[in-house]
């Protein structure tokens, strides 16, 4: 684990850091120790430089007044807008996280951008497209901790021009009952404190593999599109899906296709034309790891 | 990190300098601009310009970005207008569009990439039940406010409550007056519906019953209701019809009908001090017989710059009631896609029956 | 209108960029929306001309099934009536 250097670090306290992750430039700012000591666990392999400018500004600012040391919260602004409440300030690292997928989400229109966890093998990705809660999460992490590369547990960046998904590998996000299964097979994973966010839900980060954050700059080739669904007791089912209604299904989970009209659209063709289309019941990890690494070896 | 509003303001006055400012400087404009809903403003400017020349990868990225949110911003009000003409359209009542999604009916440069809240319509007060049956039966909600806002609109405000769209979730606000019952104006509905003009299939307000509804909804009882948009709404108007023969002689005339004489004299005022829109002498010179008493003129300038030059503030009573739509901006935002299945169970030749 | 087909079935996707909306039809409405498209606009019409295609009457169960397509694209934007 690498360190922000020491001039950096009060550059970090100050004007800001740019952070370079994955297609983006992020410039974060925060006198909070807490965010600090998350971009030390979770960002120390990427690239980050003294400089003021790039896509999105996260700013992670304590609480104003009182609330700077009694129950002191933690406040995040986007571009100069402040589109959440404050919370607590032990959440401060992660609220750099959320804010993060929050400007991801919305002013990233240079992408199309799907609700949506990748893995990578051979060059090839799998997508699995799904509602927050379905578990692609726990499917990716546990993927990726078994060999895979990762490239992102929450968005699938689609490039227009190419076609090709760029990785993001930043900390996978494990909830509830997902944190002790991922922990109880890969107990040697640099994980993040636990915590509770405004959902309710337990939650812990944890890193990728260096290996997958050092190959950042490799794109892949969307080659299977899989909508999962974790079903207690299940066998492993891989069922092949009609393109046609895998493409609607892909919008349903792209937040902004339209915003880049028909182009946006046509990203999604051509992800569908190309790619084997499933639907994947199951329950046991190791089987559906086992089934799906046999099926990208064919 | 606070944003650069004295940039904006800088460069809404004068356009050109838009050419000489630093990559950095242009993100924190989008950044001002987004939060002030002049975003459409901002790069319907610089594609105009042909700016920023030689920009850094991230500053094209953010600038395509801002375009495409712009457009779809635009798409989605002329979608809903399309969704409203349809539901409106079979019932025979006279209904027109102001403010916002009348711009972008007629193509008018305040709807250059508009962002809205809400979608306001005018229909005659008899009307106002047909309307609002129409509306929802096409799938507009009363809204899910408490009892309490709902009498305070329906009985105090004499208004309905804002309906929102069950899938959509965009919202209409269905108006029978452009000002609220409360407030001390009260310009003729009557009067508007029967000069309302016919812009691509549907009705909006004529060229100065926009300037005016737009000058009284940021003035109208003495105070400053509304936002640095607002100033250049009514500035970008008066820019677009300024040059048509008769606009102003009828701007004069209507504000005398309409009785809104002193938003009509701030909005000129305020249009030409922060912007400084072209306004014939002969129309200053007769618009300054509306002008207040000097200590309230000193007051309003004050309140002016204090309210208008900062972060956007929503006024008073509609605040508290759209409090609960106050984060859930209707443009596609994430999870709300909904793919419509059109299938039916005989159209399948697979059909297992 | 843009519209796709792949080759592994008989559905087709399309998008309205008016409406910003992605749906999925059966190759029937699609027909429906071509005939609709080319200029047809009686009812009756389009029920024959798609029980030719079908191979079927013009029973009471394709009436049915011809009126609530016609109304879901209606509803959702596909075809506008020609007349209210």
């Amino acid at each position: 684990m690498t360190t922000l250097d020491s001039s950096l670090v009060s550059a970090l306290r100050t004007s800001g850091v740019q952070l370079t992750i994955g297609p983006f430039l992020v410039h974060v700012r925060s006198s909070l120790p807490g965010v600090r000591n998350y971009l030390d666990r979770f960002y120390g392999e990427f690239p980050v430089r003294d400089a003021r400018d790039g896509h999105f500004s996260v700013s992670v600012v304590p609480g104003r007044g009182l609330r700077r040391w009694i129950r002191p919260q933690a406040i995040s602004l986007i571009n100069g807008a402040r589109p959440f409440y404050p919370l607590p300030g032990n959440l401060a690292g992660p609220l750099f996280e959320w804010a993060l997928n929050w400007a991801i989400g919305r002013v990233a229109h240079r992408w199309v951008v799907v609700h949506a966890a990748v893995v990578e093998r051979g060059g090839r990705a799998m997508i699995f497209p799904a509602e927050p809660g379905a578990g692609k999460s726990t499917l990716s992490a546990a993927l990726t901790y078994s060999g895979w590369r990762f490239l992102s547990d929450e968005f699938a960046m689609l490039d227009p021009a190419t076609g090709l998904v760029w990785p993001m590998p930043r900390p996978i996000s494990l909830k509830d009952g997902a944190i002790e299964i991922i922990r109880a097979r890969h107990p040697d994973v640099i994980y993040g404190p636990e915590g509770t966010n405004v959902d309710d839900e337990r939650f812990v980060h944890a890193k990728p593999p260096v290996s997958s954050i050092t190959r950042v700059h490799e794109a892949a080739v969307p080659a299977w599109i899989v909508t999962p669904r974790y079903r207690a007791g299940a066998p492993t089912s891989i069922v092949p899906v009609a393109r046609a209604h895998a493409l609607v299904q892909l919008a349903g989970q792209s937040f902004n296709y339209n915003y880049l009209g028909v182009t946006g659209y046509e990203t999604l063709v051509r992800a569908i034309e190309h790619a084997q289309c499933f639907t994947l019941e199951y329950s046991d990890l190791d089987d559906v790891i086992a089934r799906l690494t046999e099926m990208t070896d064919a | 990190m606070t944003l650069d509003y004295a940039l904006l303001v800088r460069v809404l006055r004068d356009p050109a300098q838009l050419a000489g400012l630093w990559p950095v400087d242009v993100s924190g404009l989008i950044d001002a601009a987004s939060e002030t809903r002049l975003l459409g403003w901002l790069v319907h400017e610089l594609d105009a310009r042909g700016l920023p020349v030689d920009a850094p990868e991230w500053l094209s990225d953010r600038i395509g970005s801002a375009r495409a949110t712009s457009r779809e911003c635009e798409r989605a009000l002329r979608w809903e207008t399309d969704r409203i003409s349809r539901a409106l359209g079979a019932t025979g009542v006279q209904w027109m569009l102001l403010k916002g999604a009348a711009y972008v009916a007629a193509g008018l440069p305040p709807g250059r990439g508009r962002r809205v809240a809400d979608i306001d319509v005018l229909v005659p007060l008899g009307d106002l039940p047909a309307a609002e049956r129409a509306l929802n039966e096409h799938g507009w909600r009363p809204g899910a406010l408490d009892p309490y806002d709902d009498r305070y609109y329906r009985d105090w405000m004499h208004e309905l409550p804002p309906m929102m769209h069950e899938a959509r979730r965009s919202i209409v606000d269905l108006h029978h007056a452009i000002l609220p019952r409360t407030s001390r104006l009260h310009p003729p509905t009557t009067r508007i519906v029967e000069r309302a003009v016919s812009v691509n299939g549907v009705k909006i307000p004529c060229a100065s019953h926009l300037v005016l509804h737009a000058a009284a909804h940021l003035f109208h009882d003495g105070e400053v209701s509304g936002a640095i948009r607002d100033v250049v709404d009514i500035d970008g108007l008066l820019r677009a019809f300024g040059g048509n023969a008769g606009f102003w002689t009828d701007f004069v005339g209507e504000a005398r009908a309409l009785d809104l004489q002193r938003p009509a004299y701030y909005a000129v005022r305020y249009a030409r001090r922060l912007l400084d829109t072209p306004v014939p002498a002969s129309v200053d010179r007769e618009l300054r017989a509306w002008a207040p008493p000097a200590a309230v003129a000193k007051t309003m300038d004050a309140l002016v710059t204090r309210a208008l030059v900062g972060p956007t503030r929503t006024s008073g009573a509609k605040t508290a009631a759209l409090a609960l739509y106050v984060r859930a901006h209707w443009l596609r935002m994430p999870t709300l896609m909904l793919a419509r299945h059109l299938t039916h169970q005989m159209f399948r030749r697979d059909a297992s029956t | 209108m843009i519209w796709t087909k792949y080759p592994d079935g008989d559905d087709w996707v399309v998008y309205n960029p008016a409406s910003g909306d992605v749906h999925l039809l059966t190759a029937a409405a699609r027909r429906l929306w071509e005939l609709i498209a080319a200029g047809a606009s009686s009812f009756d019409t389009l029920a024959m001309t798609l029980a030719g295609d079908l191979d079927r009457p013009v029973d009471e169960e394709l009436t049915r099934a011809t009126r609530d397509a016609l109304a879901s694209m209606d509803r959702v934007g596909l075809i506008r009536p020609t007349s209210r």
